[in-house]
C-alpha cells in the first residue's frame, strides 16, 4: 500500500476526483477536480502548489561530501557553492543514464542531493575511500512546490527570507511560516517556482500559511497532471518516460547516454573521475551519440484536416500523453519516437518531445508522427523545434538584481 | 627519474625489480618496513621458489629441508620413505608423476579465458593434463576435489605421517583436512617444489644482492600513501610524508586489495572492480612466537611440525572457522635457527577476526597453548623465554598485509588461476595504464613462490 504524505490530510481533503498515483510509494494527487485545466492555468497564471514530498531526498556530510558527489553525479560538486543548487545526472560504469535531479549545497559540510529513485545502495557503494556519511531524508523532510508568476509574491508573505535577492537554483535556509526550513528557487514547470523544505511536523501548518497567502492570488492546490503538461512545454524530461533509468532497463537499446536524453550539457568530459566519463569519453571518440532528445511541433492544420476526413472535430486527449509515438523521416523510415506529448493551452500548440536519430536533430527537419483517429494510423508533419517550448522571463530573473543594476546605472 | 616504481619490497618485489632491471629499466623499489624481503621473514618454506627466478638470479640453493613430525607423546618421523609407512613410496611416485601437468598449470602467466584469441596457453595446460594419460588423469580428476583426509587415508596408515604432510598445503587456505578441494591445495603446493630449496630466512639479502647487482634502487622505510593518477595514467606515486615521486610505471606488489582500495583513490577505481576486490577472502590465520633458542632443550630438527592426526588439524581449524582462540594445544611449525638465533614458532590456528579482537589477554592465552603443545612433543620447551609474539592483526601492520594473510588472498579454487584475484586482474595489467600487479595476490600465487613477481616483470617488458 502506499504510504501518506506530511500532506495527505489537507490533500486527501480537497481531492474530490479521488484521482490519485503512486510515486516513489507515496499517494500523489493526479488532480484534484475531474479535469487538471484549472490547476494547469493556475500554474502558468497565478501559482500552484503541489506537494512533492516524495521526492528522494538524500544527505551527504562529511570532509569528502562534495568530492563525492563529483564522483557520482555528472556535475563537478567541488564548484558548488553554499547556497546554490546544481541540476545533474547520474551515470553508471557504462555512462549509461541512472536518474537526474538536483544537488544542493546548504553550507557547513553538508549537501542535499535529490531524484526521482531510490539511490542509498548506489552511494553506498560508491563511497568506498571517501570520507562521507550519507543519510536518507526523504521521510524526514516534507517538501511543498509553489510555481507560478505569482509565487514570489505569496511566499514572500509567510518568510523572512529575501527571495527578491534568491536567485534561480539558489537555496536558503529561513524561518517559513513561523518554522525553520529551507527554501530553493527550483521547480518543474520552467517558471517562477520555489521548493520549501521543512520537517514533516510542521508541514500541514506550512500548508494552511500558504492557502491563507495564496487565497488573493488565485493560488490553486494542482496535481501530478497538471505539473505534465508544463515540464513538456519547460522541456524537462522525466526519468522513466523520457528516458528509462539504466536500472531499470531490460534491453540495451533502452537505455540512454546523458546526450541521448538530453542531459549532456550537465555532462564536462575533461573533467576527471566520474562514474561513467570513460565509456562517454569512447563514445565521443567512436563519433558521439547516435541520437539526441528534441521537441516536436505537430502540424495542427494537417492534423485538422484529418480528422475533416473522418467528418470529426480534432481531438486530443485532455492531459499529457505517454505514450510512444513513432517517428518517421521524409523518406518514411522510422528515425525514433516521441516519448511525451501535450497540447499546451498556454502556447496553442500540439508538441512532443522525442528521441530521434542525430541527423534528425537539427531545427527546423520536418518529420512526420503517428496519429490514430479512429483506429487508423496516419502520420502527420512534425517539425523538430527548440526547447524550451515555453521560457518566461520570470524564471531566471531576480529583482534585487535587475534593482541594483539601474541604481548602479542611475 | 625511474622507469618503474615497484611498491613494496617482497620477495615478489625484489624478483619482479631485478628482472625488469636487468631488461634495462632503471627501476626503484619502495618498502614501508626497515628491511626488505616481507614475508620470508615468517615462511619456512623455501622448496618452492621458482627454479627459472633461480636461474635468473643466480640464487643459490641447497637440498630441501630434512623436515620431521613430532606428536603430543613426543613420537618423532621423518616426512619420507623412512618413516616407515608402507604406502608412502606408491603415494609419492603418483605425485611425482602428476607434478609436471600441475606445474605446466602454474609455470606461465594465467590463461586470458575471457578472450577468444590466444587459446593456445589454455591447451597447453590442459594438454599437459591429458598426456599422463587415462589412468593418472583419471586419478587426477577424481583426487583434486576431494578431502585432503580422505585422498591420503587411501594411501598412508601413519596418522602423523599424514598430518605433517598436510601441514604446509594447508597453510593459507581456510580449510581443514575434512574440508572439500583441500586436496587440491596438496598438489598446488606439490606442484610448486622445485626439488631443490633456498633458505628464506637468508633469501631477503640474497635477492636484494641481485637487486643492487642489477642495478635497482632499493628504498626501505618508504611507505607508499598513494598511486598517483594523471589524465587517466600512472604518474607515480605519493609516500606517506607526501613527498611525490614520479614514474610513469608502477607494479604494486602489496597486494591487490591493498592496490585498488587503499592506494588508488577511489575515484579511479570503477565499482565493479572495487567490489571485486572487496570479495576477495583474506583470513588469515597466522601467528608467529619467536622463543630464545638459549634454553637447553634438545629440539628434535632444524624445522619440524608438532601434529597428533589430521582430526587434530580439524579441531584446530574448528578454532579458526569460530574465530576463538585454540581449544586444543595447536598444531605447529617450528624452525630452529632458520632466521637468525631464535626459535621461530608457527602456528596457523590463530584467527585474524578473533571474537572479542587480539588483546593483551588473547595473545597471552595463545602464547600459553603455543607452548603447552610444544611441551607436550618436546619437553622443557614450555620454559623457553618468549621473545616475540606476532598475531594476524600485527602481521596486518606490520607487514601491510590484508588480514594478516601472507599470500594477499586465501587459497581456495576460486580464488586461484585466472580467478586470482578476478577475471580482469590476473594477468598483472590493470586498466589503468602504467599500472601493474606482482605478488602472491595474482595468479599463480604460492608461498615463496617468485612467479608472480617474475611473470608480472615478463609482461611488463612484453608491454
Amino acid at each position: 500500500m502506499p504510504r501518506h504524505t506530511p500532506f495527505h490530510p489537507r490533500t486527501a481533503a480537497l481531492c474530490h476526483s479521488y484521482a490519485w498515483k503512486e510515486w516513489a510509494g507515496q499517494l500523489a494527487v493526479c488532480n484534484y477536480d475531474r479535469h487538471s485545466e484549472r490547476e494547469y492555468f493556475a500554474f502558468r497564471h497565478n501559482a500552484g502548489l503541489i506537494d512533492v514530498s516524495p521526492l528522494y531526498k538524500y544527505d551527504v556530510r562529511g570532509p569528502d561530501a562534495a568530492d563525492f558527489l563529483a564522483h557520482v553525479w555528472t556535475r563537478d560538486c567541488n564548484k558548488l557553492k553554499p547556497g546554490r543548487m546544481y541540476y545533474g545526472a547520474m551515470c553508471n560504469e557504462d555512462g549509461h543514464t541512472l536518474d537526474d535531479g538536483t544537488i544542493a549545497n546548504l553550507g557547513e559540510g553538508l549537501f542535499r542531493a535529490t531524484t526521482s529513485e531510490p539511490w542509498l545502495g548506489w552511494y553506498g557503494r560508491h563511497s568506498r575511500g571517501f570520507d562521507v556519511s550519507i543519510e536518507d531524508v526523504t521521510d524526514r523532510i516534507a517538501a511543498l512546490s509553489l510555481q507560478g508568476p505569482l509565487a514570489r509574491e505569496i511566499l514572500q508573505g509567510i518568510t523572512d527570507a529575501d527571495l527578491d535577492a534568491l536567485r534561480f537554483f539558489g537555496i536558503t535556509s529561513c524561518t517559513v511560516a513561523g518554522q525553520a526550513g529551507h527554501i530553493s528557487r527550483t521547480g518543474y514547470t520552467g517558471d517562477l517556482g520555489y521548493e520549501i523544505w521543512v520537517d514533516p511536523d510542521g508541514a500541514l501548518p506550512l500548508w494552511d500559511a500558504l492557502q491563507t497567502a495564496g487565497a488573493p492570488f488565485g493560488m490553486q492546490p494542482a496535481g501530478l497532471d497538471a505539473m505534465d503538461v508544463t515540464r513538456i512545454e519547460a522541456g524537462f524530461v522525466l526519468q522513466g518516460v523520457d528516458y528509462v533509468s539504466a536500472k531499470s532497463c531490460i534491453t540495451e537499446s533502452l537505455k540512454s547516454t546523458p546526450d541521448d536524453a538530453s542531459l549532456g550539457w550537465t555532462v564536462k568530459l575533461d573533467r576527471e573521475g566520474w562514474i561513467g566519463r570513460d565509456a562517454l569519453l569512447r563514445e565521443r571518440d567512436a563519433g558521439g551519440s547516435k541520437w539526441q532528445l528534441v521537441g516536436l511541433e505537430i502540424d495542427w492544420a494537417e492534423l485538422e484536416q484529418l480528422y475533416d476526413s473522418y467528418k470529426l472535430p480534432p481531438h486530443l486527449a485532455p492531459h499529457a500523453s505517454r505514450a510512444a509515438l513513432p517517428v518517421w523521416n521524409a523518406d518514411g523510415k522510422q528515425v525514433g519516437q516521441a516519448t511525451s506529448s501535450t497540447w499546451s493551452p498556454q502556447l496553442k500548440r500540439y508538441i512532443a518531445l522525442a528521441q530521434v536519430h542525430r541527423p534528425y536533430a537539427a531545427e527546423g527537419t520536418a518529420l512526420t508522427i503517428e496519429h490514430t483517429p479512429e483506429f487508423e494510423r496516419h502520420r502527420i508533419t512534425a517539425t523538430v523545434v527548440d526547447k524550451p517550448f515555453y521560457n518566461p522571463p520570470q524564471k531566471t530573473f531576480t529583482p534585487a538584481k535587475a534593482k541594483a543594476k539601474k541604481e548602479a546605472v542611475a | 627519474m625511474a622507469d618503474v616504481i615497484v611498491v613494496g619490497g617482497g620477495h615478489n618485489g625484489l624478483v619482479a625489480a631485478a628482472t625488469l632491471a636487468k631488461a634495462g629499466r632503471r627501476v626503484q623499489v619502495l618498502e614501508a618496513r626497515e628491511d626488505v624481503g616481507g614475508i620470508c621473514h615468517l615462511l619456512m618454506d623455501g622448496s618452492t621458489l621458482s627454479p627459472e627466478v633461480v636461474k635468473s638470479l643466480g640464487l643459490s640453493t641447497s637440498a630441501e629441508l630434512a623436515s620431521k613430525a613430532v606428536n603430543h607423546e613426543g613420537r618423532a618421523i621423518n616426512l619420507d620413505a623412512s618413516a616407515g609407512d608402507a604406502g608412502y613410496t606408491g603415494w609419492r611416485s603418483w605425485v611425482d608423476t602428476v607434478r609436471p601437468a600441475l606445474a605446466a598449470q602454474l609455470d606461465a602467466a594465467a590463461p586470458d579465458i575471457g578472450s577468444t584469441a590466444p587459446i593456445w596457453p589454455l591447451a597447453k595446460a590442459g594438454m599437459a593434463v591429458r598426456k599422463l594419460g587415462k589412468r593418472d588423469m583419471m586419478e587426477l580428476l577424481r583426487v583434486a576435489p576431494s578431502c585432503i583426509d580422505d585422498w591420503l587415508s587411501e594411501h598412508l596408515t601413519d596418522p602423523l605421517l599424514r598430518a605433517a604432510l598436510m601441514m604446509p598445503a594447508l597453510q593459507g587456505t581456510w580449510m581443514g583436512p575434512r574440508s572439500p578441494t583441500s586436496a587440491a591445495a596438496l598438489l598446488l603446493r606439490e606442484a610448486c617444489r622445485a626439488g631443490t630449496s633456498v633458505s628464506t630466512g637468508s633469501l631477503p639479502e640474497a635477492l636484494l644482492a641481485a637487486c643492487k647487482a642489477a642495478g635497482v634502487e632499493v628504498t626501505t622505510g618508504a611507505t607508499v600513501k598513494r598511486i598517483r593518477i594523471e589524465g587517466g595514467k600512472v604518474a607515480g606515486v605519493e609516500l606517506a610524508d607526501g613527498t611525490p615521486v614520479d614514474a610513469p610505471t608502477v607494479l604494486s606488489t602489496v597486494g591487490p586489495k591493498a592496490t585498488f582500495l587503499r592506494l588508488l583513490h577511489p575515484r579511479h577505481v570503477p565499482g565493479k572492480t572495487a567490489h571485486q576486490m572487496e570479495v576477495v577472502r583474506v583470513r588469515g590465520t597466522l601467528a608467529r612466537i619467536e622463543l630464545d633458542a638459549a634454553t637447553e632443550v634438545s629440539w628434535p630438527g632444524q624445522h619440524f611440525f608438532v601434529a597428533n592426526e589430521p582430526m587434530h588439524l580439524e579441531r584446530a581449524f574448528d578454532d579458526v572457522k569460530h574465530r576463538r582462540l585454540p581449544t586444543v594445544p595447536p598444531p605447529l611449525e617450528v624452525g630452529v635457527g632458520l632466521f637468525g638465533e631464535h626459535v621461530s614458532v608457527n602456528c596457523w590456528s590463530a584467527p585474524y577476526e578473533l571474537k572479542g579482537g587480539w588483546t593483551d589477554e588473547a595473545k597471552d592465552a595463545l602464547v600459553a597453548s603455543v607452548l603447552e603443545s610444544l611441551e607436550k612433543a618436546v619437553p622443557g620447551a614450555k620454559d623457553a623465554k618468549v621473545v616475540g609474539v606476532k598475531t594476524p592483526a600485527d602481521l596486518e601492520t606490520e607487514f601491510g598485509l590484508d588480514g594478516g594473510h601472507p599470500n594477499h588472498g586465501e587459497i581456495a579454487l576460486d580464488q586461484l588461476g585466472p580467478m586470482r584475484p578476478s577475471m580482469k586482474l590476473s594477468r598483472y595489467g590493470t586498466a589503468i595504464p602504467g599500472l601493474w600487479l606482482g605478488c602472491a595476490g595474482i595468479h599463480p600465487g604460492g608461498g615463496i613462490s617468485g612467479r608472480p613477481g617474475l611473470f608480472a616483470a615478463q609482461a611488463m617488458l612484453r608491454g
